[in-house]
């Protein structure tokens, strides 16, 4: 019975709290983003293209990839982080798409 | 301590007090203003199938867990001041979800549930600790229980509940790409263990009679190419262990880069040599390279040492390129070679998704020179030698995108591996499901 009340105990918990769960975080990742943001400015500035709009991903969305030009690097941990792809659609034009990925910085773990 | 409601109402404390104090303080970088709590749920699902009719302990060669765990960690800010103080506090629990005799317990070789003295697995156990800290300058000082990230000290998380010490540790920021640290830690907690003050244990030789392991070191970054890491470490009265690394990536264009890497460990007998005495060294370098969504890395690895390249039980204290899923291809004189492929699918419109794949094999494992304590003999009597194994592993992750579900992650880890005399031949799978929750 104690497996039981722990388990709906946590479940209440974790549903009051989801509704902050979005408020602060990713503070350590922030800059890394940032950072990956402005590279891109530069690199749109460069080649006389229009910086690329960062779009959130979102289920259904189709997304036009006809050449990646840059993933921000995910090898800074080993949990779920922010991650952004930025590419050139079929008209030339210059994209960056964030999304969510699991960090590919895990020890062996054996 | 074993108790789960103590241990989530120690977590809904957290939260409670959590808000209520952010209500009433609205202050940069403050004690209240830094801090974060974290809830991960996680749920392991994990299995070996020991093949030739091996036995895993359990008798019928099948070792099988299924455990849920929750993560409760919080971390205060420092206090304003020109020496801030903070606290670090986690409180944890694992719950048994579907084990039992002859598959696991203390015959078992997957760990993930402690077992009571009849060698049956507990049905809960919980973890609670914390630590003071303090800042000044770019130094920080944490004393109480810590989780140490180093190429000597590296606190396990591969089960239900991560592996932490109890000592304290000190990192020192203060120079522009430089970042030291070090610590004196008495005891530790393996990731089943509800006491955060069991002795030390390594994975070759068990129970080890050491008072303390202390280490210092540090990691630089050369540039945004290079990366360099020393580091040393004491278990006091077993071994002094030297280690020297660097991480390297060179990108060639937008799309393309070289990556690699050289990892270094000696290891000496110390004190009261309760591990016998030796004088080995083991290295590893990799190279590879990472076309946009594609990595391939190759991989090499030698123990020119008498004995095992031996680290604490559990613990990943082993930043050696060959060490993989089941395999650390660590024996004395071993030598091995690996081949790894990463995909990421995002290029291809799927985010979040990925996958790797390797294999690795390593022959001339020879114990002729081992000493006592790492001696592994054949049925003859005799030392094993000329031994060789190797390992594939494929691995999935999905991260969920949006929706109430968002950052809920999923892993699927299988590994096989077949051996000579000296190690297992085994099938394994694990699944863990993810669910982080930032609270504050």
């Amino acid at each position: 019975m104690n497996i039981l009340k722990a388990v709906l105990a946590v479940s209440i918990l974790s549903a009051s709290s989801l509704v902050m769960a979005e408020g602060g975080g990713d503070r350590v990742y922030g800059r890394m983003i940032q950072d990956n943001e402005r590279a891109m400015q530069e690199y749109a500035a460069a080649r006389g293209k229009t910086p690329p709009e960062v779009t959130h991903y979102r289920y259904g969305m189709k997304l036009d990839i006809a050449k990646v030009v840059h993933t921000s690097p995910t090898g800074s941990g080993c949990e779920v982080m922010p991650a952004q792809m930025t590419y050139e659609d079929s008209s030339g034009d210059l994209q960056t798409i964030e999304y969510r990925a699991m960090g590919t910085a895990c020890r062996n773990q054996n | 301590m074993n108790n789960p409601l103590f241990c989530l109402s120690l977590i809904a404390l957290s939260i409670g007090t959590g808000q209520a104090a952010i209500a009433a303080e609205e202050k940069a970088e403050g004690f209240v203003e830094g801090s974060s709590l974290t809830i991960l749920n996680r749920n392991l699902y994990f299995n070996r199938d020991f093949r030739k009719g091996q036995s895993s302990g359990t008798g019928n060669g099948y070792s099988e867990e299924w455990a849920h765990g929750i993560i409760g960690q919080f971390e205060s800010g420092f206090t304003e001041g020109t020496v801030g103080f903070g606290i670090d506090a986690f409180a944890m629990l694992g719950l048994k979800l579907d084990s039992g005799d002859g598959r696991s317990g203390a015959g078992g070789s997957v760990d993930v549930m402690p077992y009571n003295s009849a060698g049956q697995p507990e049905d809960d156990y919980s973890k609670v600790g914390g630590a003071v800290k303090a800042r000044f300058m770019d130094t920080v000082i944490k004393a109480g229980d810590v989780f140490p990230v180093s190429p000597v000290v590296q606190y396990g998380d591969s089960r239900l509940l991560p592996e932490s010490f109890r000592g304290i540790t000190v990192a020192n920021n203060s120079i522009d790409g430089l970042a030291l640290q070090g610590g004196r830690l008495h005891s530790m907690s393996e990731p089943n263990s509800s006491s955060m003050r069991d002795g030390f244990a390594t994975f070759y030789a068990g129970s080890v009679d050491a008072p303390w392991i202390a280490y210092f070191g540090g990691d630089y970054s050369v540039n945004d190419n290079v990366g360099i890491s020393l580091y040393t470490s004491r278990l006091k009265d077993a071994w002094n262990q030297y280690y020297a690394g660097t991480t390297l990536s060179y990108p060639l264009s937008d799309d393309v880069a070289l990556i690699g890497g050289l990892n270094y460990y000696k290891a000496v007998d110390e004190g009261k040599q309760h591990l016998g005495s030796f004088d080995n060294n083991i290295w590893s370098g990799k190279a590879g390279v990472q076309f946009g969504a594609h990595t391939v890395m190759v991989g090499i690895q030698r123990n020119n040492g008498d004995d095992d390249f031996d680290y604490l039980r559990q613990s990943d204290s082993i930043y050696l390129d060959n060490s993989i899923q089941y395999s650390d291809f660590n024996s004395p004189k071993e030598k091995s070679w690996q081949v790894r492929y990463d995909l990421d699918m995002e290029p291809f419109g799927v985010p979040g998704l990925s996958f790797m794949t390797r294999y690795a094999q390593g022959w001339d494992a020879d114990y002729t020179n081992a000493n006592e304590v790492y001696m592994r003999r054949g049925d003859d009597g005799n030392p094993l030698t000329d031994q060789k194994r190797w390992e594939r592993d494929i691995e999935a992750k999905y991260v969920v995108q949006a929706g109430s579900l968002k950052d809920m992650s999923f892993r699927i880890r299988q590994a096989t591996t077949r051996a000579t005399d000296f190690e297992s031949d085994l099938d394994e799978v694990r699944l863990i499901v993810e669910y982080p929750l930032e609270v504050l």
